[in-house]
Formats: C-alpha cells, structure tokens, sequence
C-alpha cells in the first residue's frame, strides 16, 4: 500500500470529501497478556519502539516496577507484533543508591537494538539521566551508558541505512536546575557509553518546556522545544512552539537560526496545570504538549501540539514542513467540542499521519477520559478519527497518586501499520485499573491492501504482505516472473511462479501475482513492470513498450494473476535481467515514493522489502552440461563510495572471482567456496560497476539445477540478493539453445556496432580470447562470458539506467553548498517528474538541460555518453 | 593509608560489633523500654551507618532540626531551607554541635563513640526545591533492603499507615507516593514507596528528632 506525491496532488479533494473508513485498532492489555499483576504500580506514561528490522519484535516501557541494586526493572516485549507480551527484567539500577526509573522512552537502532533514556533519583529526590544500551543479547541486562542531563529525557536513533549520520543517538532532556528551565540535547555515536551536551534554542527571557526529538532519512536531526510566555488564565498560559535542526549530526542545533524557528505565525495557548481534566487530579500537563515526527521518506517534518483556540477548548494541531523547517502550515487535528492534550505523533512509510491524544468528555454522570487514535492520508489537511478507549478511572485501585497522564506515551509507525501504547483501562482483570493499552492500526483493512509475494517458502509458508517483508531471500521466489510464452506457467499458490529467462531475441511476457488477505470491494490495481541489469545495484528501467497493465478485482477476488505483459529485451541489451514490479490501487494503496525507476535496492533504501507493492525476481538458471563460469553486475546504486558485502551460499563446488573493468587492474583471485562465504568488494563509487563471476558445474542428473545465492549485506542484514543456477541439459537442448543465443549475439551486436576486436582490446577480463571452443557446453560458456563483456564494454561508455542516480548524486553536491541551495527544489522538482517521461528524445532533453544547469561543460550526444560525462564530472567535484 | 581512610576502615571493623543487637526471642530477648527504644536496638533494622545515626540525633537537635528522613545513603534534615547560604549556616551548626563531645547513655553511648566521620553538605531537596543539610555516613544507616515483613516481625503492626503523593512541583517526572508506617506515636517512620523495588521495601525511615534524642540519652 502506498502513497505518491502526484496521487496526492490530483486527489486531496477527493479524499477530503470522501476520507478511508480506518479500520478498528487492535488493543491488547500487554500487562495481562505478560501476567503482571502488581497492583502498587502506576502502569502509566509508557513508551514504545518497533523494529524497524523487525515489526513483529515491540518493546514497551512504563512504570511497571522498579530496580533494585540486585533487580531490573522490566521491558515488556512482544515478539508476534503485539498479539502477546512477556516481560523482561533487563534495566539495572544506574547507578548505587538511584531508585526508579522515573522518566523513561525507548528507541531501536536501524540493526534492531534497543536503546532507552531512563531517569533515576537519588534519596534527595534529584534526578539523572542516563542512557542504555542492548548488552550482550536482546534480553540481557543492558548495558548503562553515560549520565547526563536532570529530567525527561527523551531518545531518537538515526536509524537510515546511507544517512549521513546513521547510527547517532540523540536524547533531548530538559534542565530543571536552574531558573528558567533549558532544552538540551545530548548526542552519541556510540548508542549512549559516552555523549556531548548542547544546550539549543534560547531560553530568555521565556523558559523552555517539552523538549523532543526526530530524525529524517537525511540525516537531519530536528528538535521541537516550548517557550514560556505568561499567563493565560486559568491552567493554560501563552506558548510558542520552536523547532531546531541540526545539519552536523548534533554538533550544532543552529540550522535554522539558533532560537529556531516558530511553527506557528502566532502565540498559542497550552495548558500548564497539575491538575488536567475534570473532577479530580487527573494529569500533568505542563511538558507534555508537543510531539515531533518526520516522513520516512520524504523527510516532511510534523508537530503535533496543544492549542486553546476560537472553539475555548484546547485542541490538537498539526504543523508540517517540507522545508526542513523553514516554512510551515498548520491544521487542526481535533474537532472543537472537547479539551484535549497528550498528542504523539509519527508518519508511516506511506506518509499517512498519525495522532494519538487524549480528551475527556462531561456530558455523562462521570467524566469519561478517552484515548483516541486519528489519521490523515494527505499530510495533516483532514483527519478521520476513532476512539481507542474511553475510561473512567476514579475508582481504579492504581491511581491513588492521581497522576494518570504525564510527558510520555507512545506512538510509532513502521511500514504500514501504526504501533502505540496509552495508559488506559485494563482489559480483562477482575478489578480494573491502569493499564499499557497497547495498540496496533494497519494503514487500510487487508481487502484494501494489495501486494505481491516477496517469497513462497512452500506449503503454507510464504509472504503475506507484511512489511518489511520477513525472508531474507525476497528476491528468488517472488510472484513476479518471465515467461517467453504467452501462459503464466502453472500457478501453484504454494509455491513461487516458474520464471523463465528472457528470450533477447524474441516476445517476452511479464506476470504478476496480486494478492491481498480477505475480500472487500471491486477494485482495480495497476501493475508496472520493470528490469534492470542481472546483479545487485543495478538500476531498474520500465520495460518495453507498455509497461503497464490493470487488474480487475470482483469483489470476492484475493488473489489474480495479470494479463501477460508483452515485452522485448532492448536490441543492444544483454537478456540476462532481473525482473521487478510495482502495483498501485488508488485511492488508498499507491506504492511508496521512491519508485523503482532509476533505483535499486540496497543499503540505503531496501525499498522492496518496506513496500509490499513492489516485488522484484533476480534469479537466472541457464542450461549447461558441465562447468559454466556465470557473470552478475555488482552495481553501486547509492551516492557514496562504499563496500559491498556478499554472502554466498551455495552446495556445490564453486570459484568466485571479481572482474573489475574499470577500477586499476589487480591481480584477479579466485575464492573457492564450499558452503557459505563472505565477500566483499571494497570501494565502490557511485555508479560503479564490478562483475562477479561464479564458476561452477552443473550437476550430474539430468534436469537437476545447482544453485547459488548471493546476498548482499549491511549491517548484518540482508538487502538485496540474486540467485544464479545451472540446470542440467541434454546436449540436444544445449544446442537449440546456443542456437537461440547464437542469433540474439548476432542481433546485438549489430545494433550496437561492436566488434569481436573491439571486446578484446584492453585486458580482455572475461577471456573471450580463449574462443568458443568445441562442445555445446563450451559454446554456452563462451556465450555468458560474451554477454558479460559487451555489457561491460557498454557500461564503460555511459548507462542511460544510471541517469537518475547522476542526477540524485547532483543534487546532493549542490545542496551541500550554501549558495546553491534555492536550486535544490527545483532540482527535486525535476528529479521527480523523470521517471515520467515517455520518449528517449524527451529524457535526453530533459537530462541535458539538468546537467547544463548543474555541472559546467558536461555534454553527450545521447543519454548513455551524457551520463558517463557526468558521472566523471561528478567523480571530481 | 590516610588518616581518614585508617579511621574509615576502623570503623568497618568496629560496627559489627558495635551494633544494636540481634533480633530474636531465643537469642536476644526485646529491648526494654518504649518502643522508638525498641526499634533503636534491633540490629536487623539497621545498617552499618547505624553508629552516625545516633551520634547526630544531639547534633540535629541543635541545628534545629524537629524530623530527619533517613535514607539507604544520606541522613536528611527536614528543614526547608529557602536558599543555599541558609542552609549553609545550618550546616554549619550541625558541624559544630557533631564535633562536640559524645552524649547518650548506655549502649547507645558505646555505638556513638564507634561513630565515624560522616561528610555534611548541603543539597537541594528535589520535591520542593529547597535546600537541606544532610550527613553521608560510612555506610547505610538503615538495614539494606530492609522489608516491612522484618520491621512488623519487631514492631509489630504500625499504628497507623497514612499515603501522600508528592508532586514534584518542578518537574513532571512519574508522581512519588510515599506511603507512612506510623510507630511510636509518630516518633518513628517506615516508609514505603512506588519507586521501591518492591511494595514492601523500606524506603526511607523518619524519625522525629526530640523524641529519637529522649530515647537515646535515657538512662
């Protein structure tokens, strides 16, 4: 399910007067479901943090008992998305004689470590800071890091595979020691053993309240801070709303002036009581009316915040960005009719907005206090909205400190569903009381989500939308698949569609599978297919002539193939391909930008394995009757040098060795790999390409396949793969197909202008000098070992695959300059509408007016030659 | 070693020895006397700071002290005292009325006399952001992780159990319910709390100054 920007430019109105029904959350009492049953404790200001590896894997903290200096404090977790709960005692007293925690949030690193900021106080009540971190396991007692600030601390991961500063830890806190209380911020790249300070924004002459922390996928850090300006009557007092960014990875918090800058053109009213809501202490609402989330995609910036305005009751609001701050437009989230407060905030990968806060209702003979959870699909301009709880909690047992609301609940977003956690009414207890309510809301019911398989494990055992998609090979088994006929093959719902290579030298036919988990209505899906070079990194490009075609589904429909999607391998371009698809069903399931034009998966953005809209099939099994050396492109597609880490795996016998055409010439080592194998191409620039060879022999049965898979690894995971494989022929089908191969080299190399001695001049890297040889096997030894070098011989010369990677790369040198920077939005703007173009002419066009516009001198007289100018010009400056 | 750390590890050594005697009906029958008395001579309830607890009673008295908040690590005054440079000159008296020379009577004389030197400042109190004195002595003054169970095993029941909830007025970190175990006609204070690692965990123990000092010096 997923979101485009044009989607959202042609059908706000639509959506304003026509919003999604949200579907019911799921609510589970995590303190049942973990058998917590102490009644002397609060339960209450919870917080939460999902995996962004892992959704399935939650942790949730709240005030659910206390350590010790020989006991834990617990994190309850859930390792089935929420569904049940356990409890584990991993939180060790900070320091000797602390008591708590007091304060306490959560957050996961981008490998699915846990990370928390906990407050501790001393027996003169004086509080500390600190940060954790994972120890030695998931569930082992963490590890306590660094001692900084005074009160409510806050913790934020930058956890973006390709983001500048990957892997820093900010926690904001506020200092409460001194007469105008401070916002903070605490950095470390060392997930808490040691930070720095920064004390940000100006506290004079108004002092700082509700401090918090978020991320974007760039790198930029943004903190929103209040500023206390009077009173204004009652329990609420004049407020201003602050955000700072950091461009240095929390060096500095000056990115948009040292104050920062207002979300709002005018002062606001907020609440400043001790005593929030109606008949009876209820809540502190004093640090707690503020909450800041980014876009995990696009970066847009939201703030959620509390506002008394025109209707008399406070009210929720949200304030976005897509200036990184700069600028803002606000709307309110909340209807006028009650008082609310409490709100938390976070984007899903979709760009859905989410809201969490808290109203309370008088209408009835008690107050009913009501947790709601409200959505907007078009970034914060209308929201639909639904009660999670309504409670009244006078008589409940834990409440006798009267404090039920505080500085934190929880809210989160990963993929498509959104993740929180409040303090409610428990659910299934003899006597009710307080309780972590958790709660998980997937964007759209399942008959509305669609998608395609990453994998089919077997039987019973394969993708079924969830995101990110949970097998490490999301790329063998995909329901997206090749036939060279005008049949899907047969179809199997347990087991992955047969692929077949594509035929370069005739009609190809691309399928899909789309599923979605239950019925619902009529609805038509889009499918786009796409391919790109065989490998890793390479970028993909629309297939011939109409890409696209629609999916028709009844109303009881859950799962259709596609029409076939007719297509032919370019003339010039070698048939060794991976496939890919992108399924969109508006209004509420486009995919998530960025699209697979122009891109690739990797460690940056896995994008097939966070978007279930996509999938793609990087597999090739070709025939053979003995040893084969087969070639994949090892393609850098980020925008940083960097190393690319191989898992290989394979059952039989094989050699690897590593071509590098256009790198200076090394000796060439060959791996031997029995089983499992790690290997890792250092240095690779943007753009560049490497070729991995992989000798092995078919085996001996007849119709039997050896295959090997080569995983691509970041940071311990998997993000992105391919599959290669021989499978036993008889020497009659060899023949018939080194036929086939005979005529595509032919064609290809016609259209493309090459010569035999052309591909052999230089170092000759694949060996075509060592012929053709005599067997039928040789001869399809010889083939592989040709594709591999006009494709190298090709790349050298400019790749027209590449040019939005050129392009991105561009646009983050010129956004790095100061001066440039009014350029950048155009840029995007431009960025953003090429995949849309339709002709060669019209992308060259628009390509050359980029590059005249950014990079002085560069020129090209077609696509291929202006890339490869370009990406030199971009290599040197 | 300096002189300080000799005196400190001296008096390691001497409070085993030195402390209030061990519960029990076979081995140590009930102290006599009231039952603040009582409480003071049963060495289950207190820790190897027990021997500064009672050698700063007088000097709490002096310093104007009426209640002190004993904690696992720290002696408290419960003088509010609005600034720093106030709390400093009680303090101040405090340090001189300590150095004078030892009071009590009986045993509790012999466990003031094994009484090391404790480190006296002044700290700001957390919940009102007043200014208190406080004594750090050598160890806890009050048995490590000390359960209710034990102190009613003793004590008996409490007189009364009275829960308040302070708010931080400061802040708005999670809400300390302190819940009061009354003895002694409210000369003597088990406190539990929320922030305790469990329910029963003593968190603190108060006891009202005059009355602690009548105790101590009666013969």
């Amino acid at each position: 399910m997923m979101r485009s920007n044009v989607f959202f430019a042609v059908l706000c109105a639509a959506l304003v007067a026509a919003p999604l029904a949200a579907p019911a959350a799921t609510t589970v009492d995590i303190a049942v479901s973990a058998g917590d049953s102490t009644a002397f404790i609060d339960y209450s200001e919870p917080s939460i943090a999902v995996n962004p590896f892992n959704p399935n894997q939650i942790a949730v903290v709240a005030f659910a008992g206390n350590w010790g200096p020989s006991t834990n404090a617990p994190v309850w977790k859930s390792d089935n998305g929420g569904t049940s709960w356990r409890r584990v005692a991993q939180l060790p007293q900070p320091a000797a004689g602390l008591s708590g925690p007091s304060d306490q949030k959560i957050a996961f690193d981008r490998n699915g470590k846990l990370v928390a900021a906990m407050l501790g106080v001393d027996s003169m009540i004086n509080a500390h800071d600190f940060l954790y971190r994972q120890g030695a396991t998931p569930d082992a007692t963490m590890l306590v890091g660094a001692q900084y600030g005074d009160d409510q601390p806050h913790v934020e991961v930058d956890h973006t595979p390709g983001s500048p500063c990957v892997d820093t830890t900010y926690s904001p806190w506020l200092q409460t020691n001194i007469t105008n209380f401070r916002s903070h911020a605490e950095t470390s790249g060392t997930f808490g053993a040691a930070v720095a300070d920064v004390a940000f924004g100006v506290n004079a002459p108004f002092p700082n309240r509700t401090t918090r922390a978020a991320v974007a996928p760039n790198g930029k850090a943004y903190m929103v801070y209040k500023t206390r300006e009077g009173s204004a009557g009652g329990s609420f007092e004049n407020v201003n709303y602050h955000v700072v960014r950091s461009d240095d990875c929390g060096a500095t918090w000056t990115g948009l002036g040292t104050a920062g800058v207002a979300v709002t053109s005018s002062t606001q009213q907020s609440y400043f009581t001790l005593s929030w809501g109606s008949g009876g202490t209820t809540g502190k609402a004093r640090s707690s009316d503020a909450w800041i989330a980014t876009d995990p995609v696009s970066g847009d910036i939201y703030v959620a915040f509390v506002n008394k305005d025109a209707s008399t009751f406070a009210q929720i609001f949200v304030a976005r960005s897509n200036t990184q701050g700069s600028s803002w437009t606000v709307n309110r989230v909340t209807d006028g009719t009650h008082n609310s407060a409490y709100p938390e905030i976070s984007v899903s990968h979709h760009g859905t907005v989410g809201v969490m806060y808290v109203d309370y209702d008088t209408s009835g003979p008690a107050t009913q206090y009501r947790n709601h959870f409200s959505r907007s699909i078009n970034q914060g301009m209308t929201w639909s909205d639904q009660t999670l709880q309504s409670m009244d909690p006078s008589g409940f047992p834990n409440t006798q400190n009267g404090f039920i609301w505080g500085d934190y609940q929880g809210l989160a977003s990963i993929g498509t569903s959104f993740y929180g956690v409040f303090t409610g009414a428990s659910i299934g207890r003899v006597t009710t009381q307080l309780d972590p309510i958790f709660f998980k809301e997937v964007e759209l019911p399942t008959s509305a989500d669609f998608y395609v398989r990453d994998w089919t494990a077997g039987p019973g055992s394969f993708d079924t939308g969830v995101e990110p998609s949970t097998n490490s090979d999301f790329f063998s088994t995909s329901d997206v698949w090749n036939r060279r006929e005008n049949a899907p093959g047969a179809l199997d719902p347990n087991a992955p569609p047969i692929q077949e290579n594509p035929d370069p030298a005739a009609t190809n036919f691309a399928y899909a599978r789309i599923s979605r988990n239950t019925s619902g209505t009529a609805a038509s899906v889009n499918a786009h297919f796409l391919y790109a070079d065989y490998g890793l990194g390479s970028n993909f490009v629309p297939i011939s002539g109409s890409p696209d075609t629609m999916v028709a589904f009844a109303a009881g429909d859950t799962q259709l193939v596609t029409t076939p999607v007719s297509w032919i391998v370019p003339a010039t371009h070698s048939g060794h391909v991976c496939m890919a698809v992108e399924i969109s069903a508006p209004p509420g399931d486009p995919i998530a930008p960025p699209d697979l034009t122009g891109n690739a998966p990797g460690p940056a953005d896995p994008l097939v394995l966070g978007d279930n809209n996509k999938a793609q099939r990087n597999m090739g099994i070709y025939p053979a009757t003995g040893e084969h050396s087969l070639y994949a492109v090892i393609h850098n597609p980020e925008l940083t040098t960097q190393d690319v880490a191989l898992r290989i795996t394979t059952q039989y016998p094989l050699n690897v060795r590593v071509v590098a055409p256009d790198a200076p010439r090394t000796a060439l080592q060959q791996v031997p790999v029995k089983a499992s194998q790690t290997l890792t191409l250092p240095a690779l620039r943007p753009g560049e390409n490497r070729w991995l060879e992989l000798t092995f022999s078919a085996p001996p049965k007849l119709g039997a396949t050896a295959l090997v898979t080569v995983a691509q690894v970041a940071n311990g995971r998997v993000v992105n793969g391919f599959v290669s494989g021989l499978r036993t022929a008889s020497d009659t089908d060899l023949a018939k197909a080194n036929e086939r191969d005979t005529v595509a080299f032919k064609r290809r190399l016609a259209a493309s202008g090459l010569t035999p001695a052309a591909l052999e001049s230089g170092g000759d890297p694949f060996g075509l000098r060592k012929g053709m040889g005599k067997t039928q096997n040789e001869r399809a030894a010889f083939f592989h070992r040709l594709d591999a070098a006009i494709t190298a011989y090709q790349k050298q010369r400019g790749d027209p695959a590449d040019v939005l990677q050129m392009m991105r790369w561009q646009r983050e040198k010129v956004a790095a300059q100061p001066k440039l920077r009014p350029l950048v939005r155009r840029l995007d703007q431009v960025i953003a509408a090429y995949p849309r173009v339709r002709t060669q002419a019209e992308a060259y066009a628009r390509y050359a007016a980029f590059v005249r516009a950014t990079a002085p001198g560069v020129s090209g007289a077609d696509l291929a030659s202006l890339e490869h100018a370009h990406r030199a010009y971009l290599l040197t400056h | 070693m300096t002189r300080v750390q000799a005196i400190g590890a001296l008096g390691a050594l001497l409070v085993p020895a030195m402390c209030p005697r061990r519960a029990g009906a076979q081995q140590t029958p009930a102290p006599r006397g009231g039952l603040l008395r009582t409480a003071l001579l049963h060495r289950e309830l207190w820790g190897a700071g027990y021997p500064q607890l009672v050698r700063s009673v007088g000097a709490w008295q002096a310093a104007g002290e009426q209640r002190i908040i004993v904690a696992p690590d720290l002696i408290i005054g419960a003088n509010p005292y609005k600034s720093e440079a106030e709390a400093a000159r009680g303090a101040a008296q405090f340090r001189a009325a300590l150095a004078k020379p030892v009071t009590g009577a009986g045993e509790f004389r012999t466990f003031a006399a094994a009484a090391t030197p404790g480190t006296i400042a002044v700290r700001r109190y957390g919940l009102d952001g007043s200014y208190r004195v406080t004594l750090a002595p050598a160890g806890p003054a009050f048995a490590p992780g000390l359960r209710l169970g034990v102190v009613e095993k003793l004590l008996g029941k409490p007189e009364r159990v009275t829960v308040e909830t302070k708010a931080d007025e400061n802040s708005e970190r999670r809400a300390l319910t302190l819940t009061d175990h009354v003895y002694a006609g409210g000369a003597l204070v088990y406190q539990t709390s929320n922030y305790a690692p469990a329910p029963d965990w003593v968190f603190r123990v108060v006891l009202q100054v005059p009355a602690t000092l009548r105790t101590l010096e009666a013969q």
